[in-house]
């Protein structure tokens, strides 16, 4: 890929992820300020990015619903990682009944489709901001426990483990030296392609209804409200769409440029 | 008429010079070796010839195959026509450069298809013929085949496509002995049958002297000399470089290693042995899975009776996948034994245990030396892992003086202790890992196959550090191998494993009376 290409997306992901973070103690607008008037007013120097149906302005609502989206993903993705890394070492130590337990469960996930897993499990447990991030770390903790536990255990295979071993080594030491140092690149260049799976779930969540509650703004949630007024207003919908489809690129590319950025400097070959 | 002309060539890979104004030829019909330490950038040169080298690299010069144009300026297309017709490449293991997927058979007669022979079956099973296979192998994919056998199916794929030129890149070092000679006799055999050169690349002067009329001897990336002769080991000293005349004395050392008086006496100078096993027995079982399509997989490896003092060598020998690499495993306690004792300084190990680091100290040189690290350590993260058990007797300045030492002893210069261990080529690591069994201060080192990586005058050096380091007395050795010479030219006592099974246990007095062939 060109330098040019990853530098841009770089700083696509830089300026997105700064304006969602300003959103924090300033937004153009209030968030939840609605004016009937400008109802479904297009873009103009006043609102840069147009008003909604409610007349609440689009800018304001898209840094506040991009930040919900990022720490919904981000707090799912700390946790699912934190359960998926520790379940799947432990999955590559021992062979015994617990780790079946724990790689038919994560199989078990995997037969789904995410976002059905997704579906089924914010039904049982409901939606709102705590439930999605459980919905989608269930998910995340399954396939970390999976490449986590068949990355590991290839290392373990390494006549050098036998060496450590011969050292005076113990497991954990071995674990703590060789198994997670070499696995450690896989893991940030894997939790970066989750992070944007995870923003396309809580994004699906959110356009059925299933996500954030009113008046919390997300932008599956505002792509979901847009479409009755498609024909209308076709920047309420257009708007939110290209930010989450720019943000997810963006979020891909550079995890493809760190991917090689590893390959090259630390002579480790990642999965695809 | 020449068959490879090579003018003026210079390969720089990144930044580094690898090759640099390389000149040389090969005549139709002729033989030629190239011969050079390990890193001396003979296998780069084979790769230049058949325009594989790597991406990053930047090559400059003439190469003309079969007075064809330079193919150093050629496109891909030009090249692709060349390989394989005009030149044909052998690599160091088979295994490697034979699809696992597809039949030997199929994976040749595509070979005849290129060449634009129809009726292939037939010809397939000629060519298999003159390798030396018989039909039967027509039908078995790589994995079924020893690496001797996937040898002979490459010489096969050549006399399908008739190249002008083979290069062979030290065809036989993953091979033991036996195989070594006949896949040596059948590729000389095949080119002067079809008028073929051969360019093959070694570090055995043995080898060289033997199967070539010209030796082309490469010290980092320059030619260093060229020397005719078929009798070079007798060539008078006075008109060849340092280089050759260092080759030359340690292949003779080494053809005198069996005559080598030093490990001849046998007299322990403890009565508790250092390492004692009885009546061991491991058992490799498939998983039940696999034990339901085939028959008859349980393997077992087991010897009755195993005694290794402090101060001496037993060498282990057999053919490749005759049990000697899970010996050693057992010895180590990284098996766990199905029945039978082993005593190490009269302590049990047993890998049921569980508890491995509580072990006494032992440490192990592996047979593949890119696998023994972690790519992501320096020599001294491994070297400090290696001092593990004794961490609290080191500060920090000591672990790294002691380092340094070590490193010296082993060859290594101290200036690359803070280097990754991705750097070092094979014979490096292998002196790398030579060292970390030193830095453990281990009794017990046990070398898997620990010079099968290396050229003949780093292997000579290894073994006589081994030697001093076995001479000092304070550690017992095990060392595999199925290169005759070098277990002669360390081991006091040579067992000798067949099947499984250690068959019979000779000390060297004993094989110095009898024939050599008593081994094989």
């Amino acid at each position: 890929m060109p330098k040019t290409i990853s530098r841009i997306a770089g700083c696509i992901l830089f300026i997105l992820i700064t304006m969602s973070l300003v959103s924090l103690f300033y937004t153009p607008y209030p968030v939840h300020e609605i004016n009937i008037h400008k109802r479904l007013n297009s873009i103009s120097w006043m609102h840069w990015l147009g008003n909604d149906q409610y007349g609440r302005d689009i800018l304001s609502l898209i840094m506040r619903g991009l930040l919900n989206s990022i720490s919904v993903s981000v707090s799912a993705l700390l946790l699912g990682s934190n359960i998926g890394i520790i379940l799947g070492l432990f999955a590559s130590l021992y062979a015994g009944g617990i780790t079946f337990f724990i790689r038919r469960l994560s199989d078990f996930i995997f037969a789904f489709p995410s976002l059905i897993i997704a579906i089924m499990l914010s039904l049982w447990l409901g939606s709102g901001y705590l439930n999605s991030t459980l919905t989608i770390s269930i998910f995340l903790i399954a396939v970390y426990i999976r490449f986590v536990s068949v990355a590991a255990r290839n290392i373990w295979n390494e006549p050098y483990i036998q060496a450590a071993y011969l050292c005076g080594k113990n497991t954990w030491n071995i674990l703590y030296d060789h198994i997670l140092p070499s696995i450690l690149p896989l893991i940030i260049v894997q939790s970066i392609t989750l992070f944007s799976i995870s923003i396309i779930i809580e994004a699906s969540l959110s356009f059925i209804g299933l996500g954030f509650v009113s008046p919390q703004p997300s932008l599956g949630k505002m792509l979901y409200e847009g479409q009755t007024y498609f024909f209308m207003a076709p920047h309420i919908i257009f708007i939110p769409s290209i930010i989450l489809g720019v943000f997810i690129l963006a979020v891909q590319i550079c995890g493809q440029e760190l991917s090689s950025y590893f390959s090259k400097h630390y002579n480790i070959r990642l999965s695809d | 008429m020449s068959v490879l002309n090579i003018k003026n060539l210079t390969l720089h890979i990144g930044d580094a010079l690898i090759l640099s104004d390389i000149t040389m030829d090969v005549q139709e019909g002729e033989a030629v070796a190239i011969c050079g330490l390990s890193g001396a950038g003979k296998s780069q040169l084979a790769r230049c010839i058949m325009r594989l080298e790597p991406e990053n690299a930047k090559i400059s010069g003439h190469i003309s195959i079969n007075d064809s144009d330079n193919i150093c300026q050629k496109n891909e297309k030009y090249v692709c026509n060349m390989r394989g017709s005009g030149v044909f490449l052998i690599f160091q293991d088979a295994a490697d450069s034979l699809t696992p997927t597809k039949r030997v058979g199929v994976q040749i007669r595509e070979c005849l298809r290129l060449k634009g022979i129809t009726d292939s079956k037939n010809s397939t099973l000629k060519i298999l013929s003159a390798v030396g296979l018989s039909t039967s192998f027509y039908n078995r994919y790589p994995h079924q085949m020893s690496g001797g056998q996937r040898q002979r199916i490459l010489v096969a794929m050549a006399i399908a496509l008739q190249p002008r030129i083979i290069i062979a890149d030290e065809p036989t070092s993953a091979l033991d002995s036996e195989q070594k000679t006949a896949i040596l006799e059948l590729l000389h055999h095949v080119c002067q049958e079809h008028n073929m050169s051969l360019l093959l690349i070694t570090h055995d002067l043995k080898i060289a002297s033997h199967y070539c009329s010209r030796i082309i001897f490469i010290d980092k990336g320059q030619i260093n000399s060229i020397i005719h002769s078929h009798d070079i080991l007798n060539i008078d000293k006075a008109n060849v470089t340092p280089l050759v005349r260092r080759f030359i004395a340690c292949t003779k050392k080494m053809q005198e290693g069996y005559k080598n008086t030093d490990n001849i006496i046998n007299t322990p100078h403890e009565t508790l042995p250092l390492i004692e096993a009885n009546n061991v027995t491991i058992c490799y079982k498939p998983s039940v899975l696999l034990s339901f399509f085939s028959h008859n997989t349980t393997h077992t490896i087991s010897y009755e009776k195993l005694c290794l003092y402090r101060g001496q060598c037993l060498g282990l020998i057999g053919v490749s996948g005759s049990g000697k690499t899970s010996i050693a495993h057992s010895l180590l306690g990284l098996k766990t034994l199905q029945n039978g004792t082993i005593l190490q300084d009269g302590v049990s190990i047993n890998a049921k245990d569980k508890r491995l680091y509580t072990l006494p100290k032992q440490a192990m040189i592996f047979q593949e030396p890119h696998r023994s690290f972690n790519p992501l350590y320096t020599v001294m993260d491994i070297l400090k892992e290696a001092a593990y058990r004794n961490r609290n007797d080191y500060d920090d300045a000591q672990l790294r003086h002691k380092a340094e030492q070590v490193l010296q002893q082993c060859n290594i210069p101290k200036e690359r202790l803070f280097d990754n261990i991705t750097f070092f080529s094979g014979g490096e690591k292998q002196r790398i890992s030579l060292a970390r069994a030193l830095m453990t201060e281990a009794p017990f080192i046990v070398a898997d196959e620990a010079l099968s990586a290396l050229d003949s005058i780093n292997r000579l050096d290894i073994l006589e550090l081994l030697m001093r380091i076995k001479q000092k007395g304070k550690v017992g050795l095990l060392f595999i191998s199925h290169d005759i010479d070098s277990i002669m030219y360390i081991a006091n006592e040579i067992a000798i494993v067949r099947d499984g099974r250690i068959a019979e246990i000779i000390d060297k007095k004993t094989f110095m009376t009898n024939n050599k062939q008593v081994l094989c």
